[in-house]
């Protein structure tokens, strides 16, 4: 619903408040609002004695027992677990306690009859000696130096299946609705040391920005233990409200969803870079800090494929910034915290162009300023605000365009091919949703393209009113091959990244519908001889 | 480091991507510590 024009030509528009539902069975299109950001919360628990050599630790998790502790001020007399999981969440800027506790049976029988048969795996595992890749993992993880971890007694996962929340924020965890852990489907899974449960929607009334809103959420939590002293238990919060209305732009009406993708319960929050060594890979490639997202006409211009983190992989998809670029125009755009109004005014900047040697990329670029979504062609210059722009991220697709380019007989053949099973990329962005169920983009046909992150060293291209500038990304790759890590007595494992012209990672590529065939190496030694041969392998 | 574990291996990588070039000429040096474990 438009309500007035803020500034010339600009619309602000009043959004409603929507409800997501079950996290279960949703379509392509429910997806993209559906797959956000956790809030991710940890907890480590340890028999008296290991604490103090404890070789891993999580960041944040003394951050939440200190805020839980100054925040509860009444808890359940007992809880009914050994280890109850004790956390505070962020919630509109406020904060929430939460303790997760097991009680009673299972709740799924099928868990229950997992359970079993784990459990009586484990104890024929007894008698062997471990030398898995789990084995040695959870020795690495464990610091109990006076007792080989080899030999001491597997550790028994925690299902949980309750959940205190303190949904009325008066620190008070007695005197909320208690909430039951899911049980149908594959809601609810353990393994022996490891367990996963999850938790139906849940609203909470918020207050942000001056306005009361009643936001959802849903939450599960996982558990594993490393052995019978050590154990470690995650949490994640995905949002499960969004908001949704109408703008005119240009004289048309426009749908507008707005999704709380980082799972804060605030819809305002721009993206931003992520400073520190917070989350950087061994490439130390640009990390954005995710913020919200602002779709526009969501169901008219279904993506066919997606990377919810990545605006560039679809059309419709913007970071929330003070400046977006659409359809080649460039907006201010205003919204408040809990999301409930909307304005795009029409920004008159200065404006250069930046082109590039590739058709059909879209690119995130970056300035002190905001941050800009952009789309083009080798032919077509894109305009920017004068400034300092540098790239963050970018996707090159050529779906089509190869194929248009192949002789008839192999467009025919090629067209009988099948569907081919998700990637791993997919199966990671379920996982970041928060859901065990079937990833939900629909596999596009053929699809061509290939998505890359930049490198905090990328030189920044100077735009100047009225001037154009290359901005440099793209192919050639360069395949740079690196030693993992040891894989055993004498071996290691190798790994191999392509990087592109500017530097930057490639994250992910698809020629016609497959991954490229795969990478062959030859390793030679000093004097030039070949003294292996092999392939790599995609994951 | 001693000398025989100093030495340097080459490693060259075969790609086919198109329409996506792959720099054929590519090169990665890998010291003979690292090829034997760490």
């Amino acid at each position: 619903m438009c309500l007035a024009a803020a500034g010339a030509a600009g619309e602000e528009c009043r959004l409603t408040l929507k409800r997501l539902g079950s996290r279960w069975s949703y379509s392509p299109s429910d997806y993209q609002i559906r797959a956000t950001y956790p809030q991710q919360l940890h907890t480590q628990f340890l028999s008296p004695g290991v604490a103090g050599r404890v070789r891993v630790e999580v960041a944040g998790m003394e951050d939440q027992a200190a805020a839980f502790k100054r925040i509860v001020k009444k808890e359940p007399a007992k809880y009914q677990c050994e280890h109850p999981f004790k956390g505070v969440a962020k919630l509109g800027g406020q904060e929430f306690a939460f303790v997760f506790d097991a009680v009673g049976a299972k709740p799924d029988e099928k868990a229950k009859e997992e359970a079993e048969k784990a459990k009586a795996a484990e104890e024929k595992a007894k008698s062997k000696p471990k030398s898995s890749l789990l084995g040695a993992l959870s020795r690495a993880l464990s610091s109990d130096e006076s007792s080989p971890e080899g030999l001491r007694p597997r550790g028994r996962a925690i299902i949980y299946n309750r959940l205190y929340f303190d949904l009325n924020h008066n620190g008070d965890l007695t005197d909320d609705k208690v909430i039951e852990s899911e049980s149908s489907g594959g809601t609810v899974y353990s393994s022996g040391d490891y367990a996963r449960a999850q938790f139906p929607e849940i609203t909470v009334p918020l207050e942000a920005g001056g306005t009361k809103y009643e936001y959802s959420f849903t939450m599960y939590v996982t558990y594993q233990a490393i052995n019978d002293r050590q154990a470690y238990a995650y949490a994640s919060l995905n949002a499960s409200a969004y908001r949704e209305g109408e703008i005119t732009l240009e004289g048309k009406k426009r749908r507008v969803v707005l999704v709380d993708f980082n799972s804060n319960g605030r819809f305002d929050d721009p993206i931003k870079l992520r400073t520190g060594d917070r989350g950087r890979s061994r490439d130390d490639e640009v990390y954005p800090e995710f913020g919200d997202i602002l779709l526009l006409d969501p169901q008219a211009d279904l993506p066919v494929y997606l990377n919810p983190a990545d605006a560039t992989s679809a059309g419709n998809r913007y970071h929330v910034s003070k400046l977006v670029s659409i359809d080649g125009k460039f907006y201010h755009l205003g919204i408040s915290p809990s999301g409930d109004k909307l304005s795009l005014n029409p920004a008159a900047p200065a404006i250069g162009y930046v082109t590039n040697p590739n058709d059909g990329f879209t690119a995130v670029v970056y300035s002190d300023e905001a941050f800009l979504k952009i789309r083009g062609d080798k032919s077509k210059p894109v305009p920017l605000p004068e400034g300092s722009w540098k790239l963050l991220s970018y996707t090159i697709d050529r779906t089509g365009m190869a194929e248009a380019e192949k002789p008839a007989a192999e467009k025919k053949a090629g067209a009988a091919s099948k569907e081919k099973p998700g990637t791993l990329l997919e199966a990671l962005l379920n996982a970041m949703a928060g859901s065990a169920a079937s990833p939900a983009t629909a596999r596009p046909y053929r699809m061509t393209r290939v998505s890359a992150q930049a490198m905090p060293g990328y030189k920044p291209v100077t735009v100047r009113k009225g001037e154009t500038v290359a901005m440099p990304f793209g192919p050639p790759y360069k395949p740079v091959v690196r030693v993992d890590y040891p894989s055993g007595p004498g071996q290691v494992r190798l790994g191999m990244t392509l990087f592109g012209s500017a530097g930057e990672r490639c994250t992910d590529m698809m020629v016609q519908g497959n991954r490229p065939s795969k990478p062959a190496f030859t390793i030679s030694n000093p004097k030039g001889e070949i003294v292996y041969r092999g392939s790599f392998d995609y994951g | 480091v001693p000398e025989e574990k100093a030495e340097k291996y080459i490693v060259r990588v075969t790609m086919k991507a198109d329409p996506f070039a792959i720099d054929d000429k590519n090169e990665s040096v890998i010291v003979a510590s690292d090829l034997q474990g760490r």
